[in-house]
């Protein structure tokens, strides 16, 4: 804790770079997953194959992941944030699919029936009643997220893992803690945020 | 009178399957049309034909005279008011933004989507002051179905289809629902659709009954024209068999007719309504009035056909 308290604005930068890695491949995984999922969800055929190929994405160990990359995008934030996003990708494809998918056929049928256009019933509709399960993905996967970010440090993305891996390898015990307890701080703030969203897009 | 809708020989197969084979009837501008007929019979998917929520195999169906094929479906529906059995209210949406979802849609002005789904909701009585800002959750089962008679009604289509709107609905509470869609066509004229499996609701309500069977129609007409011309004994049979109607038994046929003089009763003094159906399932009449009575030419009831639909509709169908 005395590197913690000592360091205040280290700390904040750190935590600046740690969330900027994060909340990227969060965003990009946001991105890619939510055509992806309501794909997956209105496209029977591709559904198994999206998720088998997340799935399989999912397993890679992130050292592994971005050592594949780092020839593509070098050494640094942009390696660290397509690599992390590849893990979120899985829950919020799968929670955007199994969102648009179970809302009931009654609902739908009624929304073409009053004369929506597809695109109508997707927003006024689908997109709505799938949020809540979309956010509850979205915080999974934002607080998975910030936990591995701390990996990006190896490879120069900075974040509360430069001190950790700092730590390891002087083997000081605070400096480890001063990269760990921040982490958990983050992403349990994340969380209750996250939280907090999921029940005003619920009610 | 001018044709809202004609259906022409429509039919729907799935695969080998058939769920429609020939619906053919014409429902006339303002006109209360009942669908009927035993489960599986293809009601729902003739309905659903309509708007074209399913897409016929097979025939041609005219809305106004025009070639729905020819409409774009999304426009067609948009003229078209729609209530499903399940009533598929948005359940995220207020009542208020339920009711003025088919106009929003359509790009009106907020202001005037608000007004005039306070007016819909004025007319099946829910008073929008107390229930404009619900959820859906937050309504009974019938006040829900009236929000969706609401939104069928917001959009003022020229026809609406009600596929067993008040099915779920307790007898009592269903009883209300339909006086006051009878009232609401009456004021407002619109051609109805509506498919039932109670038959006391379509004759309660119906200018005319569609009977169907086996995916095709067997009869279309008035009400007496069922009762006292059935095209088919399936139709007789459907009428007098029918479990909804099994509460006539207790309901004496002569409180619905006029005391006269009888030369020739057809039936008892005290004969049932049900005991009536069935005697005319059976054939056994010669005119269309039924005479009541104890002896020839003492005093008895004459029943008109008008007297006997009155007295069906007045029946309560059994709960469940
Ligand atoms: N999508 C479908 N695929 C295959 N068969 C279907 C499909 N939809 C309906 N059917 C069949 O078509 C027939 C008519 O169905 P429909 O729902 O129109 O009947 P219904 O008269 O409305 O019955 P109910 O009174 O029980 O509601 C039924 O035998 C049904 O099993
Ligand atoms: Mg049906």
């Amino acid at each position: 804790m005395h590197y913690v308290l000592s360091n205040p604005e280290a700390i904040l930068r750190l935590g600046l770079e740690h969330l900027t890695v994060a909340f990227g491949a969060v965003l990009i995984a946001l991105l890619v997953g939510l055509p992806l999922g309501v794909a997956a969800a209105k496209l029977r055929w591709l559904e198994l194959p999206a998720l088998t190929v997340a799935g399989l994405l999912y397993l890679v160990p992130s050292l592994a992941l971005f050592a594949f990359l780092i020839p593509l995008l070098g050494l640094g934030v942009r390696t660290a944030i397509v690599g992390l996003s590849i893990y979120s990708l899985l829950v919020i494809m799968r929670n955007v699919a199994i969102g648009v998918a179970s809302v009931p056929a009654p609902i739908l049928e009624a929304g073409r029936g009053i004369g929506m256009t597809r695109r109508q019933l997707f927003g006024l509709v689908e997109l709505p009643l799938a949020l809540p399960l979309i956010v509850a993905g979205l915080r999974i996967a934002a607080v998975m997220t910030i936990g591995i970010a701390s990996l990006a440090a190896y490879i120069g993305a900075g974040g509360f893992g430069t001190l950790i891996f700092r730590g390891i390898a002087t083997a000081d015990n605070d400096l480890i803690l001063a990269g760990t307890l921040p982490t958990a701080a983050l992403a349990l703030a994340c969380d209750q945020l996250l939280r907090l969203l999921e029940r005003t897009v619920r009610s | 009178m001018t044709e809202a809708l004609r259906l022409e020989q429509v039919a729907k197969r799935y695969g080998a399957s058939t769920a429609v084979r020939d619906a053919t009837f014409s429902v006339a501008e303002g006109e209360f049309c009942a669908i009927v007929g035993p489960s599986g019979c293809g009601k729902t998917t003739t309905l659903k034909m309509i708007n074209r929520v399913i897409e016929p195999t097979a025939g041609r169906i005219l809305v106004e005279g025009v070639d729905a094929a020819a409409i774009d479906a999304v426009q067609l529906r948009r003229r078209i008011g729609y209530v499903i059995q399940q009533i598929g209210l948005f359940p995220h949406m207020t009542v208020e933004d339920n009711v003025s979802a088919v106009l929003r849609i359509t790009g009106r002005p907020r202001a005037e989507c608000r007004q005039r789904a306070h007016e819909m909701l004025e007319r099946v009585g829910l008073p929008p002051g107390e229930y404009a800002r619900r959820r859906p959750a937050a309504l009974s089962g019938g006040q829900q179905q009236r929000v969706g008679v609401a939104r069928a009604l917001a959009a003022d289509p020229e026809v609406i289809l009600m596929d067993e709107p008040f099915a779920a609905v307790d007898p009592l509470i269903r009883k209300q629902l339909q006086d006051e869609l009878a009232r609401i066509q009456r004021e407002t004229r619109k051609t109805v659709v509506f498919v039932t499996h109670d038959l006391p609701e379509a004759f309660r309500l119906a200018d005319r009954i569609v009977v169907f069977k086996d995916g095709a129609v067997v009869q279309a007409g008035t009400p007496e024209e069922l009762l006292f011309a059935p095209a088919t004994p399936f139709v007789s049979d459907y009428l007098a068999e029918s479990r909804e109607l099994l509460g006539l038994h207790f309901v004496r046929a002569r409180d619905f007719g006029r005391p006269a003089t009888v030369e020739r009763p057809d039936l008892p003094a005290e004969a049932s309504l049900l005991e009536v159906l069935r005697a005319l399932a059976a054939g056994r009449r010669e005119a269309r009035t039924i005479a009541l009575g104890a002896a020839p030419g003492g005093n008895g009831w004459l029943l008109e056909p008008a007297d006997l639909v009155r007295g069906i509709a007045a029946a309560v169908a059994p709960p469940g």
